[in-house]
């Protein structure tokens, strides 16, 4: 479960992550743990037409504690725009980029 | 109970409905997608911002800034120098269009110079194009050569002369572009706004900062019978702002945001 705050700037829509990836744990010193981090993620909007939206990143992922865990993730990769309005198709290709920092509660 | 759902569920539809006033207002691209927006998928003034902004549903037209090149054509670029935004060095009126056809904006996406004319094609039948003159070449410290520009307007905006609108700064243009397109003075002075419309009843409007106008003088203007277009509209609290002033239209830099705002049904 993800919770925060989610600031975006050109699409302004709310969306969670679709599929997440993270190996946080493929290095680990004592209390901290590093790793690369995989997003992907889709959402849509209607607005006279369809808006889908398709993103995905790569980064890392930081892990400092035990039970609990102060995490910091940071990604980057492309994002795809589609939709038709009269006949016409347009997509577009931009950048998407996630800078996240919280606190998680490992269950086991 | 039954009373209090239904009063409820109704107070939800009103606040949702959009006024008639805002959706009659029209809404155009400001330089295609925005003007110097960073976040903005597309440089200003780009044939790709262009044609996104004109591809949105219920886009009413753009507004593009337009310069006139060493050759006679018309280009698209809204800032004086070249190297504030480009590859390239000088003035747009300085340049041939071989130079200018070679010159790309300092983007990822790298969006070359686009003619005038290479946009005209991609508007709608029921699309307004604004184009905001501009007549100084900074470079030489002169205005261009209304002559030459007024030859090259009729000729590249051949067949479009009812889907285009010139914003023009400048006074002394104002009559003689008049007999020919619908013209409109581009000022931040209201009450120097107000004369123009006055003194020069052949133009349609003023094009007018939102910030320096409030609704009193936007509904003074209209009943003029004069058009009033707002820009440098960037956030939706300006979005907002501009909508309750009633305008003719707004040229909107967050034109996504513009467009959802007013509403889908027009």
């Amino acid at each position: 479960m993800n919770l925060g705050l989610s600031v975006q700037k050109a699409s302004q829509q709310i969306f969670a992550p679709s599929m997440a990836i993270d190996f946080a744990h493929l290095w680990k010193i004592e209390r901290i743990s590093l790793g690369p981090a995989l997003d992907f993620s889709m959402d849509s909007h209607v607005f006279g037409s369809r808006f889908l939206y398709l993103h995905s990143s790569v980064g890392y992922r930081l892990l400092v504690g035990e039970q609990w865990q102060f995490f910091h993730e940071a990604t980057i990769g492309p994002t795809m725009e589609t939709f038709t309005y009269l006949d016409q198709k347009n997509q577009q290709f931009t950048w998407n980029y996630h800078l996240k920092i919280g606190l998680q509660y490992a269950l086991h | 109970m039954r009373y209090i759902k239904i009063a409820f569920l109704l107070s939800i539809l009103f606040a949702c409905t959009k006024s008639e006033e805002v959706k009659n207002i029209l809404v155009f691209g400001h330089a295609g997608m925005g003007l110097s927006m960073d976040h903005s998928i597309y440089h200003d003034n780009s044939k790709e911002a262009v044609s996104l902004a004109l591809n949105l549903p219920t886009s009413n037209g753009v507004e593009v800034d337009v310069r006139l090149g060493a050759d006679g054509t018309l280009w698209l670029y809204h800032d004086e120098w070249l190297e504030a935004e480009t590859n390239g060095k000088g003035c747009v009126s300085d340049l041939s269009d071989q130079d200018l056809s070679n010159i790309h904006y300092q983007t990822l996406k790298k969006e070359k110079l686009v003619k005038l004319v290479d946009v005209l094609g991609l508007l709608r039948e029921d699309q307004q194009l604004f184009v905001d003159l501009k007549h100084v070449n900074s470079c030489r410290n002169e205005r261009v050569d209304f002559q030459r520009l007024k030859e090259a307007f009729e000729e590249q905006l051949q067949g479009y002369e009812n889907q285009v609108k010139i914003i023009c700064a400048y006074e002394y243009w104002l009559n003689e572009l008049a007999a020919e397109y619908e013209v409109l003075y581009s000022t931040d002075d209201v009450e120097e706004g107000k004369k123009m419309i006055q003194k020069h009843p052949s133009i349609v409007g003023l094009v007018i900062r939102n910030a320096v106008i409030d609704a009193q003088d936007v509904q003074w203007i209209k009943q003029q019978n004069q058009t009033v277009y707002l820009y440098d509209i960037r956030s939706l609290k300006g979005i907002r702002q501009a909508y309750s002033k009633n305008p003719t239209g707004i040229l909107a830099d967050d034109l996504r945001n513009a467009l959802e705002e007013r509403g889908y049904a027009l």
